[in-house]
C-alpha cells in the first residue's frame, strides 16, 4: 500500500531578514528569526525580501520574483509583516500588488510609504474585486489625500493579525472598505497576536544586589527618557543606570545625561532583542525595567515583554496597550505633569525594598502569552482557519488581473491606433478611407503579432 | 571592415551619459574603419503602458539591411533598444527600464499597487527576458548593471566599463575654490543635497553646476531652494558647456559633488579622478562605489545635507587633503584605464561576427576585472 503524503500548505513569506552581513532593526526581522525555525515543520515556506542574500537555509528570493514563481507554482498564502520602518516600505507596497495575511505591528504610520502608492487606487481595486460589473477607473484619477494609516493594507488582506490589541480596534473602527467573498459574510479573519519572545530566564540575585534601572527607548520625547532621568536626578544621580540606545543616537543620548546630571549612567549603543535579553537575565543585579512609551507610534515589543519574562519590576506608561495587561504585573504611570513624580515614587519603594514584586506572577504570564511555541501555534491556526478563504481570493485576483493585463496591452495597442488613424492617415474619400481602414488593420494586426512574439499575450 | 548599426533611444532636448556612450563608440568603430551608423529612436516614458509599444517598433523593424547594405551587427544599449531583432546582435547595457527593477516600491518609480502597472511591470520583465537573451554578446557599463540583469533577469554577462570620453585631455589645474557638479538635472542625481548644504559650507566656496534640466519643475525647486538661503551668489548654474570648458572646470575644482541614486556608472567620477580631483559622494550611489574608496580617492558619506557640507568642508579647510586624495584618483586611472582601452571595448563588442556567440554560454560575471583596463 502506498504511502500518501500530504502537501504542506506553501506560504511566501514577505519580511525584512537579518543577515550575517547587515542586521535588520526592525520587529519583522526579529520575529522571523524566532518563529520560521517552528512553522517550516509545518508550513512548506519562501522567504521574499527586497534583495538577493540567501536567507539561512530557507528557500530565498527576491520579493519581485514572487509573481513568477507564483504563476508556475502557486503559494496558498503571501504572507507579510508590516511595520513604520523604512525597511518595510517594500512590503507596504506589495500587499497591495498580491494580497494575503498581513501581521500588523504598527497600524498608524508616520508616512504614507512608498512614493508609488500616494495615489493607490485601493478602494477602487476592492470595488472591482467585490463586483464582476465593475471597471477599471480612467488613469490619472486623483485620489484625495489618506489618513497615515493601515486602512488601504488591512482593507487589502484576508487575513489580519495585530500585535498591538489597541491597533486591531483601530482597525476594525476606520476600516470600512475590503476584499468580501461570496460564500460568507465577513470572512475576513482578524485578531491579536502579540510579538513573540525566546526562552528568558530570571536573573538570580540577593537582596544585598546593587539596584539599577534599566531603559532601552529612543532619545524621542515619546519615550519619556527626559521623565525618567529627571526622576532619577531627584532620587539620587548616581543610581545606576543602563541605557540601551541606537548607534544613531549616541550622542544625543550623552547630551541627555549630562543635562540631567546622572553620573552612574551605562550607555550601550548596540540597541537590539539579543542584547536587551543579555542584560534582563544579568545576575547579581536587582534590576528595574522602566518602559514607559507614551505615543499612538510604535511599541515597546519584545523589550516589555522580556521583562516581564524575566520577572522584573517593570514601569510602563498607563496609555494605549497598558488596559490590556493586568495591573498587578507592571507598575502604571500616568503620563503628564506628575510623570516624573510618580516614577520617582515607585522607584524610591524599590530601592528601599518597602514594595515587594511577585516576579514568578509576571514570569508566568509572559510564558503564556508571548512564548515563541505558543505564537507560532496561534499563527498557525489562524493561517489554517484562512485557507478555504485564500483559494477563492487566489482565483479571483488572478481574474482580476488578467483583465488587468487585457486592459494594458489593449491601451497600447489602441495609442498606436490612434495615432495612426488621426494623425497619418486623415479622412477624406470613401475610397481613402478603405485603404486607410485596411492599413491601420494591417499595422494593427502586425502590432498584436510582435506582441504575441514577445510573450505580450492576454 | 564591417556594417554595424549602433541603437540609441533618446529623450529629445536632454543630454546625459548614454549620448557620451553613443558617440564616443561610434567615433572609436569608425575610426577602426568600420562602417557605422547610429539608429536614435525618441524615447517616452508616459504613459507607461507606451512602452510597451516603443519595445514593439524596435523589434518591428528589419535591421538586417537597408537598400542593398547588409547590416552585420547591431550594437543595443539602453532600454528598448535591446528589442531590436538582428542575428548578430550585441548588448552593451546601459540600463533597462529601472523603475520595473531596482527603483521598483522607491520614489523613482512610477510603478504603483494598480493591477495594469503590476501586469506592465511584469510584461516588461517578461520581454526583457527573452530579447537579451538572444544576444549573442552581453556586457553591461558596469559591475551594478550587470548584478542587476543578474539578479532580476538571471542573465549573465561582461563587466565593460566605458573608457573616458576625452581620452588622454584631462589635465589637474589649481584647487580652486567651488564644488564642480556635472550631470543632467533630475531628482535621481541628486544635486539638491549639495546645493542644500552649501550654507554649512564656508561662504568663499561656490558651487558650480554643469548639466541641463530634464525634470518639470526641478529648477523652480534648486530656485526655491537657492532663494530660501540667499545662495545666489554662490551656486552657477553653467548648463551645456564645451568640451574645453569642461576640461577646465574639472582641472580647478576643489571636489566633485557625484551622488546619485543608485548610479549605473557614472563617468563623471573617473573624470573627475582624471581631472585629480577627489569624489564627494554617498554610500548608496551604486556604481560609482567601484571606484571612490573613502579617504583613498574620495569621500563616501550618508546621504544627507549635512554630512555633504561637513566633506566639503574638510577639503576646503584642508587642501593638501584634497589634493592626496586627488592624486589617487589620477593614479587609479592610469593603473586600471590605460592601456587597451577601446580596443579591448571593441573586440568584446564585436565578437558576435568572430562567430564564438557561444562564448556567452560560459560567460560570467567578472567582478574583479576591468576589462578595458
Amino acid at each position: 500500500m502506498s504511502r500518501v503524503t500530504q502537501r504542506k500548505v506553501r506560504i511566501g513569506w514577505f519580511s525584512p531578514v537579518n543577515l550575517p552581513e547587515k542586521t535588520s532593526s526592525t520587529l519583522s526581522a526579529y520575529t522571523t528569526d524566532l518563529l520560521l525555525p517552528q512553522l517550516r515543520n509545518e508550513f512548506d515556506i519562501t522567504v521574499f525580501h527586497s534583495g538577493f542574500q540567501q536567507y539561512q537555509d530557507y528557500k530565498t528570493a527576491h520579493f519581485l520574483s514572487a509573481a513568477e514563481q507564483h504563476s508556475r507554482d502557486p503559494f496558498d498564502l503571501f504572507f507579510y509583516q508590516l511595520e513604520d520602518h523604512p525597511e518595510s516600505n517594500f512590503i507596504r507596497q506589495y500587499c497591495g500588488v498580491m494580497p494575503g495575511a498581513i501581521w500588523f505591528h504598527d497600524f498608524l504610520f508616520t508616512s504614507h510609504g512608498p512614493e508609488p502608492i500616494l495615489n493607490s487606487p485601493f478602494e477602487d481595486v476592492i470595488e472591482h474585486f467585490n463586483s464582476d460589473t465593475c471597471d477599471f477607473r480612467e488613469r490619472g484619477h486623483e485620489y484625495k489625500e489618506r489618513e497615515r494609516s493601515g486602512i488601504r493594507e488591512a482593507g487589502l488582506s484576508v487575513l489580519r493579525v495585530f500585535s498591538r490589541e489597541i491597533a486591531h480596534s483601530e482597525c476594525k473602527r476606520r476600516v470600512s472598505s475590503s476584499l468580501t467573498f461570496q460564500e460568507q459574510e465577513n470572512r475576513i479573519l482578524s485578531a491579536y497576536l502579540p510579538v513573540p519572545i525566546p526562552d528568558v530566564s530570571a536573573p538570580l540575585f540577593d537582596a544585598e544586589d546593587q539596584f539599577r534601572i534599566l531603559f532601552c527607548g529612543s532619545v524621542q520625547v515619546e519615550h519619556r527618557a527626559h521623565k525618567l532621568f529627571q526622576a532619577i536626578a531627584a532620587l539620587d544621580p548616581s543610581t545606576p543606570v543602563v541605557w540601551l540606545c541606537s548607534l544613531a543616537e549616541q550622542h544625543a543620548a550623552e547630551e541627555l545625561i549630562k543635562e540631567y546630571g546622572l553620573s552612574s549612567v551605562q550607555l550601550l549603543p548596540e540597541r537590539s532583542p539579543k542584547k536587551w535579553q543579555q542584560l534582563v537575565e544579568e545576575r547579581g543585579w536587582r534590576s528595574v525595567a522602566a518602559h514607559i512609551h507614551f505615543s499612538v507610534y510604535g511599541q515597546t515589543a519584545p523589550y516589555l515583554q522580556m521583562s516581564l519574562a524575566a520577572g522584573l519590576p517593570t514601569l510602563i506608561s498607563d496609555f494605549g496597550g497598558a488596559e490590556f495587561l493586568p495591573d498587578s504585573l507592571t507598575f502604571k504611570i500616568e503620563p503628564g505633569q506628575t510623570e516624573s513624580s510618580q516614577i520617582q515614587i515607585v522607584l524610591e519603594e524599590l530601592l528601599s525594598k518597602r514594595v515587594h514584586v511577585d516576579s514568578s506572577a509576571a514570569a508566568d504570564f509572559a510564558r503564556e502569552n508571548f512564548s515563541k511555541e505558543q505564537i507560532g501555534r496561534e499563527l498557525s491556526f489562524m493561517v489554517r482557519q484562512a485557507l478555504p478563504v485564500l483559494s477563492e481570493m487566489n482565483a479571483r485576483w488572478g481574474k482580476l488581473h488578467r483583465a488587468a493585463r487585457d486592459e494594458v496591452l489593449d491601451f497600447a495597442l489602441s495609442v498606436h491606433l490612434k495615432r495612426a488613424e488621426e494623425d497619418l492617415f486623415p479622412q477624406t474619400s470613401a475610397f481613402e478611407n478603405s485603404a486607410t481602414n485596411s492599413s491601420v488593420t494591417l499595422a494593427s494586426e502586425q502590432l498584436q503579432e510582435i506582441f504575441q512574439e514577445l510573450g505580450f499575450s492576454k | 571592415m564591417a556594417n554595424i548599426l549602433v541603437l540609441g533611444a533618446k529623450v529629445p532636448f536632454t543630454s546625459g551619459g548614454q549620448e557620451i556612450l553613443v558617440s564616443t563608440l561610434i567615433r572609436e568603430l569608425k575610426a577602426r574603419d568600420h562602417r557605422v551608423d547610429l539608429v536614435d529612436l525618441p524615447y517616452q516614458a508616459l504613459p507607461k503602458e507606451d512602452l510597451l509599444r516603443q519595445a514593439a517598433y524596435w523589434r518591428s523593424i528589419d535591421f538586417t539591411s537597408f537598400g542593398e547594405t547588409k547590416v552585420d551587427l547591431v550594437i543595443a544599449t539602453k532600454f528598448p533598444t535591446y528589442y531590436a531583432k538582428h542575428p548578430k546582435k550585441s548588448l552593451w547595457l546601459v540600463h533597462q527600464h529601472r523603475p520595473a527593477y531596482d527603483l521598483y516600491a522607491g520614489r523613482y518609480s512610477d510603478i504603483s499597487d494598480d493591477p495594469r502597472d503590476e501586469q506592465f511591470r511584469q510584461l516588461i520583465v517578461q520581454g526583457d527576458n527573452k530579447v537579451i537573451a538572444e544576444c549573442e554578446y552581453i556586457s553591461g557599463i558596469s559591475k551594478n548593471v550587470i548584478e542587476r540583469l543578474q539578479h532580476y533577469n538571471q542573465i549573465v554577462g561582461e563587466v565593460l566599463y566605458p573608457p573616458l570620453p576625452m581620452g588622454n585631455s584631462y589635465r589637474t589645474g589649481e584647487f580652486q575654490d567651488y564644488i564642480l557638479s556635472v550631470g543632467r538635472l533630475c531628482s535621481i542625481k541628486r544635486v539638491d543635497l549639495m546645493l542644500k548644504a552649501m550654507p554649512i559650507v564656508h561662504g568663499h566656496v561656490k558651487l558650480k553646476i554643469v548639466g541641463t534640466p530634464d525634470e518639470p519643475g526641478i529648477m523652480e525647486y534648486f530656485q526655491n531652494e537657492i532663494a530660501k538661503h540667499s545662495l545666489q551668489s554662490r551656486i552657477e548654474f553653467l548648463g551645456r558647456v564645451s568640451e574645453e570648458d569642461l576640461l577646465s572646470l574639472f582641472a580647478n575644482a576643489l571636489g566633485v559633488f557625484y551622488a546619485p541614486h543608485n548610479e549605473d556608472y557614472g563617468y563623471v567620477t573617473l573624470e573627475a579622478f582624471a581631472s585629480g580631483k577627489p569624489v564627494l559622494t554617498a554610500h548608496d550611489s551604486g556604481g560609482v562605489l567601484e571606484f571612490v574608496h573613502h579617504e583613498q580617492n574620495g569621500l563616501i558619506l550618508e546621504p544627507t545635507i549635512d554630512a555633504f557640507g561637513h566633506a566639503a568642508n574638510r577639503l576646503v579647510e584642508n587642501k593638501p587633503f584634497a589634493e592626496e586624495l586627488g592624486k589617487n584618483g589620477k593614479a587609479f586611472i592610469e593603473k586600471e584605464f590605460s592601456g587597451a582601452g577601446w580596443d579591448r571595448v571593441i573586440e568584446r563588442l564585436l565578437s558576435p561576427l568572430q562567430g564564438i556567440g557561444t562564448e556567452r554560454e560560459s560567460i560570467h560575471i567578472q567582478s574583479s576585472q576591468i576589462v578595458n583596463g
